[in-house]
């Protein structure tokens, strides 16, 4: 009775393990040409800026691009998912500044891995800021 | 024979008239003149960003409603909602749950895309210096190119094109030109013009 109840118990962990690992990989965009949409926020407290971050597997490339709710881009950039490295293409004048470039880029690659891993937040305690991320189906359709 | 040239001026004169371009200044006259004859206007929209980076758009759709002078609703219906509302000096943006007011004397890049979400669907873009201006006509419509001159718009959009109906003395499609290659371009669907508003839709508190 003892093996079965083991049994079963295993199962579940099996079931429930196979279950985050099929949530995680619907949160990442892991098929050449598959695009995941998110609803993006990054705040301080003293702003805001939201909108949407679209990624599109490439490869070994995940080219992502954030974009206000206006639809105005603020930045392009690209996960490089073996090397787990980022590279910002392009970022919007007014946060186009060294500084802000450097804890973007580190902020962005833990975003990433976050993202993987199918979590919807992340936070730079350092530099106080916050980051949300939530799946957007809707824009898919 | 004096009678036969007498009639072949008169039949070509026209022709003459009909091949004339019209000047880039009489195009801005009359968009400028018909924009001051618009104290109300409502419309859909539908916004398509096309993307460099992911070659891929975007599309989304909304509302807008406003009145002159200074008062706007823009509102995105799907695939998110998001609104955006310019009451005087103030705008009050909300998503969700969250509701933001901020005064647009306080922050310049506010004020200008405010500016030019008001000003460009009523064609009212010429007044100041804040752009570069070239006009020409093309398929039967008034083309408007604007280049920015100040410097928050500068960081936002590289050119921005104003498509107008003559018939219809309005503009019916605006294009945005981002400088990473990306652009957008949102066409005004059923529009109402100078009908009552109920001014409610303007509250920002």
């Amino acid at each position: 009775m003892l093996n079965s109840l083991k049994s079963r118990i295993v199962i579940l962990v099996l079931c429930f393990g196979a279950v985050c690992q099929w949530a995680a990989g619907q949160s990442f965009p892991e098929k050449e040409g598959e695009r995941v949409y998110y609803d993006f926020s990054m705040r301080r407290s003293d702003m805001e800026l939201s909108g949407i971050c679209i990624l599109l597997c490439s490869g070994d490339t995940v080219k992502a691009s954030i974009v206000n709710n206006f639809g105005a881009t603020l930045i392009d950039y690209s996960y490089d998912t073996k090397k787990s490295k980022i590279k910002l293409h392009y970022v919007f004048e007014k946060l186009n500044k060294w500084y802000i470039r450097r804890v973007l880029k580190r902020n962005l690659k833990k975003i990433m891995l976050a993202m993987r891993s199918g979590e919807s937040s992340y936070k730079d305690v350092r530099h106080k800021l916050s980051y949300t991320f939530i799946l957007n189906h809707d824009i898919e359709k | 024979m004096n009678r036969f040239l007498l009639w072949l001026v008169c039949c070509l004169s026209p022709l003459a008239f009909w091949g004339q371009e019209i000047s880039k200044d009489a195009i801005i006259k009359e968009i400028s003149r018909s924009a001051a004859t618009i104290k109300t206007m409502q419309c859909d929209f539908v916004q398509t960003k096309r993307m460099k980076m992911l070659g891929s758009e975007l599309v989304s759709k909304g509302r807008m409603s406003c009145s002159q002078p200074d008062k706007l609703r823009w509102e995105y219906l799907s695939p998110y909602t998001y609104t955006f509302v310019l009451y005087k000096n103030k705008v009050m943006m909300k998503k969700g749950e969250r509701t933001d007011v901020i005064d647009v004397n306080s922050n310049r890049m506010f004020k200008e895309i405010a500016a030019i979400m008001l000003n460009s669907v009523l064609g009212n873009c010429f007044s100041d210096k804040s752009f570069e201006v070239d006009a020409k006509q093309e398929n039967g419509q008034y083309v408007a190119t604007l280049l920015p001159m100040k410097k928050e718009m500068k960081m936002m959009f590289s050119r921005i094109v104003l498509h107008y109906d003559k018939v219809q003395s309005m503009v019916r499609e605006v294009e945005l030109y981002e400088k990473n290659g990306d652009n957008t371009t949102i066409t005004l669907t059923h529009v109402r013009k100078n009908e009552p508003i109920d001014e409610k839709i303007y509250d920002v508190e």
